[in-house]
């Protein structure tokens, strides 16, 4: 008998990989995001220097 | 060490954001790995055979969906109280983390009751009040994503949360209001928990790690929101700074 033959496992194993799957979403969401104001800010910021050293 | 009023400065925020997240996050990651090995080492229930090890996830996620709701009421008052920049951030964030852990919740309880009730959903208080709080949160997203200024979405939003809030002690208490399907608190009683050690163990350390795991969340969401401020801020001085499309005022409404 192995795992799979358990009773209700496909329940088990439905619940932790819904789970996993939300919680993955979750976490890559915050870093994707993290990156995307780095990004957006490190433009806007670069934009600044650059008008500074025009106005000089 | 700074005091807990110097953390409310959204600049030393995140700098002890940026050097508390990967001990968080590492923190997280040894908790769920000695969690979930004891989830599947421990004995399996007489009545609920394997299905007992949804109880592992489901109730975490159950009690984070409440704590959760409970940061963003506390945080609406310091947003509407005393208006600070950072409760409002705290109680925004935490929205979209406390809906994903309701939504597991109601999922992981489904993919429980269908084996042990022999039904998918039943309209039992308690998964209606958590039906309802899902819905709540929901109803907050929108507000933040409908509304275009964050001054303004913020106030209802802390509004909408006070409001929501009085559905939390429905949530817990619904299994003694009503006769429910749904079984009672079998952790903290006041005789104790009603649940042998080899399984409250693993619950417990599940419990530790999906709470570590919103606090990293939460605050690496709050640091992405504070730059995300700071974005709109300089995008705004930066359309301001643009000089205006040439021709005088009023010139472009002849055909």
């Amino acid at each position: 008998m192995t795992v799979l033959d358990l009773p209700h496992i496909g329940f088990v194993i439905a619940a932790y990989a819904i789970c996993a799957l939300v919680v993955a979403g979750l976490i890559a969401a915050t870093v994707l995001d993290y990156r995307a104001q780095r990004r957006a800010l490190a433009a806007y910021e670069g934009r600044q220097l650059a008008k500074r050293g025009e106005d000089e | 060490m700074p005091s807990p009023t110097s953390l409310a400065n959204p600049m030393r925020f995140m700098a002890l954001a940026t050097r508390a997240l990967p001990w968080f996050a590492a923190l997280t990651a040894i908790c769920f790995a000695i969690g979930l090995w004891l989830a599947f080492t421990s004995p399996e229930d007489y009545q609920q055979h394997q299905t007992v090890r949804i109880m592992y996830i489901h109730v975490p996620a159950a009690w984070l969906s409440l704590m959760i709701y409970t940061v963003m009421a506390a945080s609406a008052v310091g947003a509407l109280v005393w208006r600070h920049p950072l409760a409002e951030v705290a109680m925004k964030v935490a929205a979209p983390i406390g809906c994903t852990f309701t939504f597991l919740c109601l999922v992981t309880g489904s993919l429980w009751g269908k084996p042990m009730w022999g039904a998918w959903w039943v309209w039992d208080a308690r998964l209606t009040s958590v039906l309802v709080l899902f819905l709540i949160y929901l109803g907050i997203l929108a507000i933040w994503n409908a509304i275009e200024d964050p001054a303004h979405a913020g106030r209802l939003a802390a509004i909408a949360t006070l409001v929501g809030f009085v559905n939390i002690p429905i949530v817990k208490y619904s299994v003694e209001w009503w006769n429910s399907l749904h079984q009672g608190d079998s952790v903290f009683t006041l005789e104790g928990p009603k649940m042998a050690m080899s399984m409250l163990a693993p619950l417990m350390v599940m419990a530790l790690a999906f709470t570590l795991l919103f606090l990293t969340l939460h605050l690496a969401a709050m640091r992405n929101e504070i730059l995300r401020r700071r974005v709109r801020r300089l995008a705004i001085l930066a359309a301001a700074a643009q000089p205006l499309a040439s021709g005088p005022i009023g010139s472009g409404a002849r055909a």
